[in-house]
């Protein structure tokens, strides 16, 4: 049986060992793709060459293009939803939040 | 191609686009994505930490496989393996030219047509042999990195056109040129010992008569063409020579030509021994 590993949303970013879910806070001048796919492969426990490619899901320049329009905007806020390599993926402003699906 | 050449000239303004492709084209091989990113990275910074090098890189590597490569890929730049990470250069070997397109080629060409070569976008047209023996020694002295020709009779070739050969040979050009008659052959092997010299089989090129014909066919660097036409006279049966010029890696007849004949070109760089028989004249 797999233990339901949950971690708390404030976790650290660096993860070595595959989980169930991640809270990933995206570095200051770190693409939002960028992080989306760390995080996954983390929670996946995979490398990232080896995940399928985010382009397949949605075009990372798109996806940075409407956290780059936000910057600076007050009360500004956008969460974008997506599924990954078996997971589903959500992308705020502040992080990235990573669930495994089965 | 699905995607519109505006797609692709827009992936082409970015810098780290052109690296990729053009370290494909230098490495004349399969890269992996690692290779490609440690170009990408080596290129743009002189010395780093070791830690932000392994980041940098790291972050070269997701922008590789997780965007670039597959875009690239999608506008037909590229061919990317995601599953293996390797990156190559397209398969040109299964390109098959539709001869029967012909008309529509012409048609868009004529669409193009206007007096003179200045606006990239439009096809010169120039008349008499003269002016296109001279647009073609022009050509000879301009080209730097490489000119491909292609004669299709002997009373074309003309001495005066061996001196700017030489020069161009004596600058580094790489010189390749096809004739159909031995004796053209004969005559550019033992002038031009450093050319690359064959035989085309031509035939595609001897189609139905109410086609123009080829008389010749200049390309250099890849960027500017002449594509000479025979022109039958009205009236009586001389044959007048007319021809095309394209300029500018973006002009319609150049983008045409590349197409056609650009990927088996760059056999021209390995002397392949397939060359020969992969060019688009076998019948």
């Amino acid at each position: 049986m797999t233990a339901n590993k949950e971690k708390d949303d404030t976790a650290d970013s660096t993860v070595t060992e595959a989980t169930q879910s991640l809270s990933y806070d995206i570095g200051e001048t770190e693409p939002p793709s960028i992080a989306v796919v760390k995080a996954v492969a983390a929670v996946t426990g995979k490398d990232v060459r080896d995940l399928a490619p985010l382009y397949e899901v949605i075009n990372p320049d798109h996806l940075d293009g409407i956290f780059d329009d936000l910057d600076g905007a007050a009360h500004s806020h956008a969460e974008v939803s997506l599924q990954f390599n078996g997971c589903a993926v959500t992308v705020t402003t502040e992080s990235v939040h990573v669930r495994r699906c089965e | 191609m699905d995607v519109t050449d505006s797609e692709v000239i827009q992936l082409l303004l970015d810098d780290t686009n052109r690296t990729i492709v053009a370290q494909l084209n230098e490495s004349a091989r399969e890269l992996t994505v690692d290779e490609l990113a440690e170009r990408i990275v080596g290129e743009n910074v002189l010395a780093l930490h070791a830690t932000e090098y392994e980041n940098r890189f790291e972050e070269t590597v997701i922008s590789l496989h997780h965007s670039r490569l597959p875009r690239l890929a999608e506008a037909g730049l590229i061919e990317y393996d995601a599953a293996d990470n390797i990156v190559s250069y397209g398969d040109y070997t299964t390109l098959e030219p539709n001869w029967e397109e012909i008309g529509a080629i012409d048609e868009l060409l004529s669409r193009f047509r206007t007096e003179s070569p200045a606006d990239t976008e439009s096809i010169g047209v120039l008349e008499g042999r003269d002016a296109v023996y001279k647009y073609g020694r022009e050509l000879s002295d301009r080209a730097d990195d490489e000119l491909f020709l292609i004669y299709t009779s002997d009373e074309l070739l003309h001495e005066e056109c061996l001196p700017h050969a030489k020069a161009a040979i004596d600058r580094g050009v790489t010189f390749a040129a096809g004739a159909k008659s031995e004796g053209i052959r004969q005559f550019f092997r033992e002038s031009l010992p450093e050319a690359t010299v064959w035989d085309p089989q031509l035939d595609w090129m001897n189609n139905p008569d109410d086609l123009p014909k080829i008389s010749r066919l200049i390309f250099a660097d890849r960027d500017t063409v002449l594509v000479g036409l025979w022109k039958e006279a009205d009236g009586d049966n001389s044959k007048e020579e007319i021809a095309m010029i394209g300029e500018g890696a973006r002009n319609p007849l150049v983008v045409l030509v590349r197409e056609l004949l650009g990927p088996r070109l760059d056999h021209l760089d390995y002397q392949s021994e397939t060359f020969m028989t992969d060019l688009p004249f076998d019948p």
